[in-house]
């Protein structure tokens, strides 16, 4: 599909409803990389977090009528995502639970990805990453959620409100509590 | 303005999305408490740590597998789909649906004791069709035995004899008021 940058979100998933495979993997294409990224920074595993990625565009595959043309195709696919993250990270909390003698020393440890170089520079950068990954982490849930959307993934406020369900003044306050709790978490960094 | 209302905006200020008059008042309020301007300095400084985050790419194969399971998914909704699941009966695990067989024979079982026996011919003496002709009519019965009958005839009599005492220490006892 040459073209398909003439085409918005909700135009691809109106053509992929009517048989349009071309416009599924331009729609693919499109929100593989901001969904890992927003997956990945959710349930801090890379191999998850791509599985949950491949999960939500199959889902999208298999339930394209369940797209209505009311909301934008972004906070569908966000949510869809964002339900499977969360489904996958209270298997993860139980099967942590159960196996609890099992836990070894890398378990604490979080996955970056690797960046080759090994200059300082590079080396202070993961260190960083690795802080605010670990910080982001030890947010609850429901302001860790609004955080990456927010500050990572930068989509606005009624994008948040409308993907979570919860009303704008409620996304608004717990992005500023998520935000106060990550800055206590990080001050060490300044 | 005091803390609360000072933490409870710092997005809204560091967002430009505050009023004229609130935006002064929060100046205002980090003038004079220097620890309040630190603080909103920190939380600039994570939003823009967060914001220059390392953005993590999907593998090269994604695209390959993703087309694979779309494919096994296609294959299986194309499947005929089975009319029964392996292993169940109606939709029931063979255990529930014994133990649903054994409740509906049950059910059935004291259905039918309940159910009055049309078969019983209506009692010639009372019209009743379940009523024991023992109990309905004893006199009646052919093969009462005379002496019981004696016997019940006899304590019929005896309780008319102190039901008639009964009334004559009444009778003693009543007095009219033309009596006086």
């Amino acid at each position: 599909m040459a073209d398909a940058v003439r085409y918005s979100d909700e135009e691809l998933i109106g053509r992929f409803q009517k048989g349009d495979e071309n416009a599924y993997s331009e729609l693919v294409k499109r929100y593989k990389d901001p969904l890992l990224n927003f997956v990945y920074r959710y349930v801090n595993d890379r191999d998850q977090a791509e599985d949950i990625v491949q999960d939500t565009m199959v889902k999208l595959f298999t339930h394209k009528h369940y797209y209505k043309e009311i909301a934008k195709f972004s906070t569908w696919i966000y949510t869809i995502a964002g339900n499977l993250a969360k489904t996958e990270l209270r298997k993860k909390k139980r099967q942590k639970t159960t196996h609890l003698s099992q836990i070894g020393p890398e378990d604490s440890e979080y996955q970056i990805p690797d960046h080759g170089s090994g200059t300082d520079e590079s080396i202070q950068s993961s260190f960083v990453e690795k802080r605010i990954q670990s910080a982001i982490q030890q947010l609850e849930p429901h302001f860790r959620t609004v955080i990456i959307m927010r500050d990572i993934q930068e989509l606005s406020y009624e994008e948040i409100s409308n993907i979570l369900n919860v009303p704008l003044g409620t996304v608004k306050s717990r992005i500023n509590r998520g935000r106060l709790e990550l800055q206590g978490e990080l001050k060490d960094l300044r | 303005m005091d803390r609360y209302e000072f933490e409870d905006v710092i997005s809204d200020y560091l967002e430009h999305s505050l009023s004229q008059s609130k935006k002064q008042e929060f100046e205002a309020y980090m003038e004079a408490n220097p620890e309040a301007a630190a603080l909103v300095e920190s939380v600039r400084k994570t939003m823009d740590d967060l914001r220059t985050l390392p953005k993590v790419k999907t593998s090269e194969g994604f695209m390959d597998r993703l087309w694979q399971r779309v494919d096994e998914e296609k294959a299986r909704a194309a499947r005929p789909e089975r009319v029964r699941k392996s292993g169940t009966f109606l939709g029931f695990t063979p255990l529930y649906a014994g133990l649903m067989a054994i409740l509906v024979v049950s059910f059935i079982f004291v259905g039918m004791e309940l159910i009055p026996n049309a078969a019983i011919e209506p009692n010639a003496a009372t019209g009743y069709t379940d009523a024991p002709a023992s109990i309905a009519a004893p006199a009646l019965r052919s093969d009462a035995s005379p002496t019981v009958l004696a016997e019940s005839e006899e304590d019929s009599l005896e309780a008319d004899d102190i039901d008639s005492d009964k009334q004559m220490d009444f009778k003693n006892r009543i007095q009219f008021v033309k009596d006086q």
